[in-house]
């Protein structure tokens, strides 16, 4: 595929550069061997070129550089930013500027004759020279900036929002363009509707599920006083144990039938980073719970400075959460240790005997013969003839209350 | 399962492997995306808004959208490219949506913010010095904040990602020559942003 003359004139000023791709520069060389038309341009180009820089080296002589950049640097400082119409004249200052050669050069991406180029012009030009040197020390602090990588939480946090992403697969159906895609946002609390409302986890169920046991979601119900008009701080988020002061986009805002009158009353507010249960292997990364603030619970009012969270999990996860709490691990304590107890039993299997007796215990073994459990250090073998069925532990999630402060 | 084997994580192959694989439904493929372009959109955000608490919003919101919306990624670009755009539209979005004295209030408030990150460069012993260093870091972000978006994108992928003009070229599906030019121009507007923020300290 040979060039046309028009795109060969086009590019004949990048080519005169050395700007071009040394392929693509080759094509051109070929072009103009065989074309004398686009070779009379080109030493037209030449020539303009050639002028343009004799003009400058005219337009130096030393001792002048000195004073007018004294002048330079006063008028740079109060004019205004942008560069000043030069007038119709072709301006090699300009034009340095329009290709962005001067950054070009600080950056080290010019080719020998650019960088020659510019150099030459820089030793007479004064203002281009405070250019250059703008751009050198923007660039250089730039780079100063402390390059910041992402808390260690985010991946989990984001994890999290992409499960429960997953979980609800209408969201991600239809595949919009980068511009069009809806955007999730913080939903400022309104103030506390004194209307009684549906609970605002609902729904959150089915996500611990889908989550499995992965993550775990803490739901809260916060007492009143948590929720602060729009334009005031939220001075409860810093002073709370288990936050930092952050403010986390929430997984998605529960969804539910639309509820004009009360639906911006549900809004969730903010997600509360990190009860991370030191507990599991380490992708137990994941087990980190991920807390929601829905705003003030009226049923509440009367307690202000109490934070009661309610959280959803599997057993698995709660045994783990509850003795945690117990041993002092975890910034809260239970709200009801028996409650506690209660919600979060042991993990045992019941295996249901043919004449009705019932074991229960962890799985110890089981082959084809037999099934093992253990209770209390004691095993129990269980032929599989005599087994009617059975039992997985309850999986269900369930929810229980745990108190993350309160002041007294 | 995610795939810890790390190797040759930075190639385009992997993202693209990693991509089919998300667009497969597997969430760890996602979940390996993350954590390999986390810190460079952190970072990308972050020197943007000046704010850990506006940037975890930011960064997080970018990547459930690119999460969403990579169905219709074409393999053409780079992923990275992509998912920066998505972020600075993100950041677009949060600036328009709190408009620019919100976020001229959260840049020039005190410091003392712990959550910025992990800073990767350690603090250099001298307190006055650091100070400065910090008043420095702080006014060069507010004057990056007060940027175009055009502008600011290409300065972050320049001078704080200190990539070449080419690589640029190829990320913003720009002409090289487009990039130099804008490089340039965004230096010049940001050093005039910079003077007028030095003049009007000197005159408080």
């Amino acid at each position: 595929m040979s060039l046309r003359c028009d795109e060969v004139i086009a590019e004949l000023s990048a080519w005169l550069d050395g700007e071009l791709e040394a392929a693509y520069a080759r094509e051109i060389s070929a072009h103009l061997d065989g074309c004398a038309p686009c070779r009379a341009e080109r030493l037209a180009l030449e020539g303009a070129v050639a002028s343009l820089k004799s003009l400058e080296r005219r337009a130096a002589p030393a001792g002048f550089a000195a004073r007018v950049l004294e002048r330079v640097g006063a008028a740079r400082s109060s004019s205004e930013p942008e560069a000043a119409d030069e007038g119709p004249a072709p301006d090699p200052c300009l034009l340095l500027l329009e290709d962005g050669d001067l950054s070009a050069h600080v950056d080290h991406e010019l080719d020998t004759p650019g960088v020659a180029a510019v150099e030459g012009h820089l030793e007479g030009c004064a203002k281009c020279r405070g250019e250059w040197e703008d751009a050198e020390s923007v660039s250089l602090a730039l780079k100063k900036l402390p390059h910041v990588a992402a808390p260690a939480d985010f991946g989990v946090l984001l994890r999290a929002r992409i499960d429960a992403l997953a979980a609800k697969p209408a969201a991600a159906a239809a595949g919009p363009r980068i511009d069009d895609i809806p955007q999730v946002r913080i939903a400022r609390a309104p103030a506390p509707a004194p209307e009684r409302r549906t609970p605002w986890w609902t729904g959150f169920e089915k996500l611990g599920g889908v989550a499995a046991a992965a993550m775990l979601l803490v739901t809260i119900g916060v007492g009143a006083g948590l929720t602060t008009p729009d334009d005031e701080p939220r001075p409860w988020v810093a002073s709370s144990p288990l936050t930092d002061g952050r403010w986390y986009p929430p997984p998605e805002p529960p969804r539910e039938p639309p509820d004009n009158s009360r639906g911006a009353a549900r809004a969730v507010v903010a997600t509360l980073p990190m009860l991370t249960l030191e507990c599991g292997d380490r992708n137990a990364a994941y087990q980190t719970v991920v807390a929601f603030c829905p705003g003030s619970d009226p049923a509440r009012a009367d307690q202000p400075d109490r934070t009661e969270i309610e959280l959803s999990a599997s057993p698995v996860t709660l045994r783990r959460l509850v003795d945690a709490a117990r041993a002092g691990q975890v910034p809260f304590r239970l709200a009801d240790d028996a409650e506690a107890e209660h919600l979060a039993p042991p993990i045992e299997f019941r295996a249901v005997r043919k004449n009705s007796i019932v074991e229960a215990g962890q799985l110890v073994r089981q082959d084809g013969y037999a099934i093992v459990l253990e209770e209390g250090g004691a095993q129990v073998k269980i032929p599989r003839r005599d087994l009617a069925r059975l039992e997985p532990p309850d999986t269900t999630a369930r929810r229980i209350r745990i108190i993350l402060r309160e002041r007294r | 399962m995610v795939d810890r084997t790390g190797g040759s994580l930075d190639s385009a192959d992997d993202d693209g492997a990693l991509i089919a694989r998300c667009v497969g439904g597997d969430r760890d493929a996602f979940s390996a995306l993350v954590v390999r372009y986390q810190d460079r959109i952190w970072n990308a955000v972050y020197q943007r808004l000046g704010d850990a608490h506006a940037t975890m919003d930011v960064a997080q919101e970018a990547f459930v959208n690119a999460y969403r919306a990579l169905p219709t990624y074409r393999s053409e670009g780079s992923f990275y490219g992509w998912l920066f755009t998505i972020a600075m539209n993100e950041v677009r979005d949060h600036r328009r949506k709190q408009g620019r004295a919100l976020d001229k209030q959260s840049l020039d408030a005190p410091r003392g913010d712990k959550l910025e990150g992990r800073h990767v460069v350690a603090a250099p012993d001298d307190v006055s010095a650091r100070e400065d260093e910090e008043h420095a870091e702080h006014e060069v972000r507010a004057a990056l904040a007060e940027l175009e978006d055009d502008d600011a994108r290409v300065l972050v992928l320049k001078d704080i990602e200190g990539l070449p003009y080419a690589e640029i070229a190829k990320l913003l599906a720009w002409p090289v020559g487009q990039v130099k030019s804008k490089v340039h121009r965004a230096r010049i507007r940001l050093r005039r942003k910079l003077e007028v923020r030095e003049r009007a300290r000197a005159h408080r």
